[in-house]
C-alpha cells in the first residue's frame, strides 16, 4: 500500500510539474525582449522511464503553437510591409529633390534603399523560419524587427523634413528670380511716369519674406542632419524628437513666409497689368481724336 | 576641264555654300530669339520640370525665365509657383506621419 502511494504521489508530482512547464522542454524559457515570444514545445515525460524531447530543428508544434507562429509572422510582414511601403515613397520624394546636392541626393537615396534592402532579406528570412518551424530564430529575427524600427522611426522624418525643405529652397530660389523680373518691370515705369510706391512696398516685403523663408529652410535641414538612431535611449529619443519638431516649425514658418511672398508678387503683377490696360485705353482714346497726351497711371 | 565638269563643280559649290549659310543663320535665329515661356509639367507632389527651350536663353532648371518680364511670362511664372506652393500641404502631411508613425505591435507568445 505504500508502494500505491509512493507510485500516486510520483504521478501526482509529475502531472503538476508538467502543468507548470517545468520539464524540460526543447526550447528555455528565454526572457521576454519585450516582445513576448517565447518558446515551448510539446514534451513527453514518462513515468519511471526517461523523459524524451526533440532537439529545436524538426520540432512538431502544437496546433496551438502554430497558430501563434502564424500571428507572429502575420505581423511581421505587415510592420515590414509598412516600412516599405513608407520608405518607397520617401525614396520617390528623395530623388525629386532638386536644391540637394547630388552627393547628398544619392547618400540619402542609398540609405533608404539599404533600409529597404534588409527589411526585404528579413521577410524572407522569416518565412523560411516559419516553413522550418524554427521559433528560436524566428524570435531573434521578430527581435530585429523592433530594434531596427528606431533607425526607421528616424529616417522616415528626417526625410521628409529635407524634402520640403528642399521644395520651400526651390520655390525661394524661382520667386527670388521673379522678384529680379518686377524689379526692371518696376524701374521701367517709374521712368515711364507712373507711381509705383504700392508695388515697391510689396516688392520690398516679398523680398523681406524671401529671406527669411531661405534662413528658416536651411537653418530646418542643418538642425536635422547630424541626428542619429536613438537605438532605444531615452535622452537620444528625446533629443531627436525635439530637434523634428523644432525643424517642422522652421519649415512650417517658411511654407508661410512664401505664402505672402506670392501674394505680394501677385498683386505687383496686378498693378502693373492695369497699368498696361490703363495706357492702352489712354492711347485709344487719344487716336480717336480726345484731347490731351497720354497720362500718366497712377496707383 | 570641259563645261559640264565646271557646271558641276560651280553647282556643288553654290551648294556648299548654301547649305553653309542655312546653317549659320539657323545657329544665329535661335540665339538671338526671345525666350518663349516654359512649358513645365507638374509631378504630383513633385518639382516642376521645363520644357526643353533648346538653344533660347538659358532658362534656369526652375522653370522661370531669368530675362522674361512681361505681364504674360510673369504670369506663367508665377503659376510655376502655385504649382509648387501646392505641394506644401502634402510634404507637411508626409513630415506629421513620419514623426507620429507607430509600429505595428510584434508581441506574439510563441
Amino acid at each position: 500500500m505504500k508502494s500505491n502511494i509512493n507510485q500516486l504521489g510520483a504521478a501526482v508530482s509529475a502531472a503538476a510539474l508538467l502543468a507548470t512547464g517545468l520539464v524540460s522542454p526543447a526550447f528555455a524559457q528565454v526572457p521576454n525582449v519585450g516582445l513576448g515570444v517565447n518558446a515551448t514545445a510539446t514534451a513527453t515525460v514518462n513515468t519511471g522511464g526517461t523523459g524524451g524531447v526533440s532537439g529545436t530543428a524538426g520540432i512538431k508544434l502544437s496546433v496551438r503553437e502554430k497558430a501563434r507562429v502564424a500571428l507572429a509572422m502575420q505581423r511581421a510582414d505587415q510592420e515590414i510591409a509598412r516600412r516599405i511601403n513608407a520608405l518607397n515613397a520617401l525614396n520617390v520624394r528623395i530623388n525629386k529633390m532638386v536644391r540637394i546636392s547630388p552627393s547628398d541626393q544619392a547618400g540619402l537615396s542609398t540609405e533608404v534603399q539599404n533600409q529597404i534592402s534588409t527589411l526585404n532579406s528579413l521577410q524572407v528570412k522569416i518565412s523560411a523560419d516559419v516553413a522550418a518551424n524554427s521559433t528560436s530564430s524566428l524570435k531573434t529575427d521578430i527581435k530585429s524587427i523592433v530594434s531596427s524600427y528606431r533607425i526607421f522611426a528616424l529616417i522616415l522624418p528626417q526625410g521628409a523634413l529635407e524634402a520640403a525643405a528642399d521644395r520651400i529652397l526651390n520655390v525661394d530660389s524661382m520667386m527670388t528670380t521673379i522678384a529680379g523680373l518686377l524689379q526692371t518691370r518696376i524701374s521701367q515705369e517709374q521712368s515711364s511716369g507712373s507711381s509705383m510706391s504700392t508695388s515697391v512696398a510689396a516688392l520690398a516685403d516679398m523680398n523681406a519674406k524671401l529671406s527669411a523663408a531661405s534662413t528658416q529652410a536651411n537653418a530646418a535641414i542643418s538642425g536635422i542632419a547630424g541626428l542619429q538612431p536613438d537605438n532605444g535611449n531615452q535622452t537620444v529619443m528625446a533629443s531627436n524628437l525635439a530637434a523634428l519638431k523644432a525643424a517642422r516649425t522652421k519649415v512650417q514658418a517658411a511654407q508661410q513666409d512664401l505664402v505672402a511672398a506670392r501674394k505680394d508678387a501677385g498683386a505687383i503683377v496686378r498693378a502693373l497689368i492695369a497699368i498696361r490696360v490703363s495706357g492702352k485705353a489712354t492711347t485709344t482714346a487719344n487716336a480717336t481724336g480726345t484731347a490731351g497726351g497720354a497720362s500718366s497711371s497712377t496707383q | 576641264m570641259s563645261t559640264s565638269n565646271k557646271a558641276a563643280v560651280w553647282g556643288l559649290a553654290v551648294v556648299i555654300v548654301l547649305g553653309a549659310a542655312w546653317w549659320w543663320m539657323s545657329s544665329n535665329q535661335s540665339a538671338v530669339a526671345p525666350a518663349a515661356p516654359s512649358a513645365t509639367t507638374a509631378a504630383p507632389g513633385g518639382t516642376t520640370q521645363p520644357a526643353a527651350t533648346g538653344t533660347a536663353p538659358a532658362t534656369p532648371s526652375n522653370g522661370i525665365s531669368a530675362t522674361d518680364s512681361s505681364n504674360a511670362a510673369l504670369q506663367s511664372d508665377l503659376s510655376n509657383v502655385d504649382s509648387q506652393i501646392n505641394g506644401f500641404p502634402s510634404d507637411n502631411t508626409s513630415v506629421s506621419q513620419g514623426m507620429n508613425d507607430q509600429p505595428v505591435a510584434q508581441q506574439q507568445t510563441l
